[in-house]
């Protein structure tokens, strides 16, 4: 847990990594390449790349009010932590546990979440597909 | 992590929000670094200056976020992309625009209008031991392994958090027992033959060295410690290497170091790629002096060997301002000489080659190659007496 925070969201899971800056559209809040407006989803994907300037990326999603509900990742690092800790985006990082929450997550149709820093993570599923 | 009564109260946002999005950062990245405390810093110093680095993300959030924060430490400032006191023709009005807008949002938070890499370079320096908290690398590095500071390779945004909530968290470098080499790179005698080893050759072999490891502190071993002004380019070329946040030099190979050695072969090919063979096509070129930027010293010497000479519009020398006033006699001698001065403004890492249609670029500055070759420009590392020879007559 990197940054605590509670909410819902419809999980999103990625395969691949994710570069804030370049896939993420911080004027109209989507995903580009799935064309996937971010709010109200749980952003799960292995770790970020890309230029560290993806933090200011993250922090005007939040502060428009498109950002994701939280972001779920395997590794987390200065970029992601950076920018979802100015934005108060929840940060969820997993490493062990994140094909077990990946899982969890894929037959969830609605997730909550409830994650305080250090390591106090509670998640319900809120109906199956 | 553990927090005093006051960290509390500030972190929960009953000091502003400003102030708890401080918090929030210093804590995740505390998280990340296995951090259990806070610690206060005596200065901090902020990367994300540059409108060609940070774009309009960056622009966008230092207006909202400038809104309402206040560093509570003395902060100083990376470079713009453009000299904003005098600027150049060759500069769109569309990036001073925005370059000018960056620079008030970090005035507005109480920065100190520095534009410097080298804030080592100014006044009011720490005493050696003191915990601070700097971005850009080149001054990290310097900090750490010339000056006795204490300071992680800080983000620009995790220097901000400190900046305004004058703390960091206490792991990585802060802690003594992450402070011993832990990767030594030997250089060979016979590398050192030929009349010892040139300034550009020192840097070559920092540069080699950082990219080898991801070792926080390496040694350099076999080599001499050379003047500041050496080490402050070896710093830079670390910085653009590899993630190493601080070099010492010894004797002999540190305990529980992994060891490599660096040959003369080594050492020739790489200076052979870096710089390049033959004279410089200087027609089309242009050169840039002072990455990182100069101080009054280094600003003085490239003066008196300019003195006299007629020099190319396109020999850029960089340094901030404050230097530029506390050595007035150098600045104007350059000035004089054709050559441009520039007060606040990294053309490594603008598009200055683009505004200028340079189709090469000649620097002393291994940091400045290296930066340049990632964005497909012909670069070549020169010593500054022949890049001096080259474009004055």
């Amino acid at each position: 847990m990197l940054v605590g925070g509670n909410g819902a969201g419809m999980p999103v899971i990625l395969g691949r990594p994710i570069s804030p800056l370049g896939d993420l559209d911080q004027d109209r809040g989507v995903l580009r390449g799935e064309r996937l407006e971010l709010r109200d989803k749980i952003l799960m994907f292995p770790y970020a790349v890309g230029s560290s300037v993806g933090s200011y990326v993250l922090y005007s999603l939040a502060a428009k009010g498109l950002s994701p509900s939280a972001i779920f990742v395997e590794k987390a690092d200065l970029m992601l932590v950076s920018g979802c800790a100015l934005g108060g985006i929840p940060l969820i990082e997993l490493r062990d546990e994140y094909d077990n929450m990946r899982n969890r997550l894929s037959v969830c149709q609605r997730a909550f979440f409830s994650a305080r820093v250090p390591d106090l993570l509670e998640i319900t599923c809120g109906g199956t597909p | 992590m553990d927090l005093t009564g006051e960290e509390e109260r500030a972190a929960s946002g009953e000091m502003g929000e400003a102030l708890a999005a401080a918090y929030r950062v210093l804590l995740a990245v505390g998280e990340l670094l296995g951090a259990r405390r806070l610690i206060r810093v005596s200065s901090a110093h902020l990367s994300g200056v540059n409108y060609a680095n940070i774009g309009d993300p960056g622009l966008e959030f230092l207006e909202r976020f400038s809104a309402s924060a206040k560093v509570s430490v003395p902060t100083t400032v990376n470079p713009c992309g453009a000299d904003l006191y005098d600027p150049p023709g060759h500069v769109p009005r569309g990036f001073l625009e925005k370059q000018l807008a960056i620079r008030d949002a970090y005035l507005r938070m109480g920065c100190a209008e520095s534009f410097t890499c080298a804030p080592y370079e100014l006044e009011s320096l720490q005493p050696p031991g003191s915990h601070v908290s700097w971005a850009e690398s080149s001054a990290a590095i310097f900090a750490n392994s010339e000056l006795g500071l204490i300071t992680n390779r800080e983000s620009g945004i995790s220097a901000l958090a400190s900046a305004i909530a004058g703390r960091t968290p206490e792991g990585g470098m802060h802690l003594a027992e992450n402070r011993a080499p832990r990767y030594a790179l030997r250089v060979d005698g016979a590398a050192l033959k030929d009349g010892g080893l040139s300034y550009l050759d020192y840097q070559l072999i920092a540069y080699y060295a950082a990219s080898r490891t991801s070792a926080d502190v390496m040694a350099l071993v076999g080599i001499e410690r050379p003047p500041r002004s050496v080490v402050k380019l070896m710093a830079a070329a670390v910085g653009a290497a590899g993630p190493s946040s601080m070099f010492v030099f010894s004797d002999s190979p540190p305990r529980d170091s992994e060891v490599e050695s660096l040959s003369r072969d080594d050492l020739v090919n790489l200076r052979r790629e870096m710089s390049g063979s033959g004279s410089m096509e200087v027609s089309s070129a242009m050169a840039i002096l002072g990455c990182p930027f100069y101080g009054a010293d280094e600003l003085s010497t490239v003066a008196a060997a300019i003195e006299g000479r007629r020099s190319s519009p396109r020999l850029f020398v960089q340094t901030s301002r404050a230097v530029e006033l506390s050595a007035p006699r150098a600045a104007a001698a350059i000035g004089r000489s054709g050559a441009t001065l520039l007060r606040c403004a990294c053309y490594p890492l603008s598009p200055a080659d683009e505004w200028l249609n340079a189709s090469v670029v000649y620097t002393d500055s291994m940091k400045a190659v290296h930066y340049m070759r990632k964005r497909g420009v012909n670069a070549y590392l020169r010593s500054a007496a022949e890049i001096l020879k080259g474009f004055t007559s």
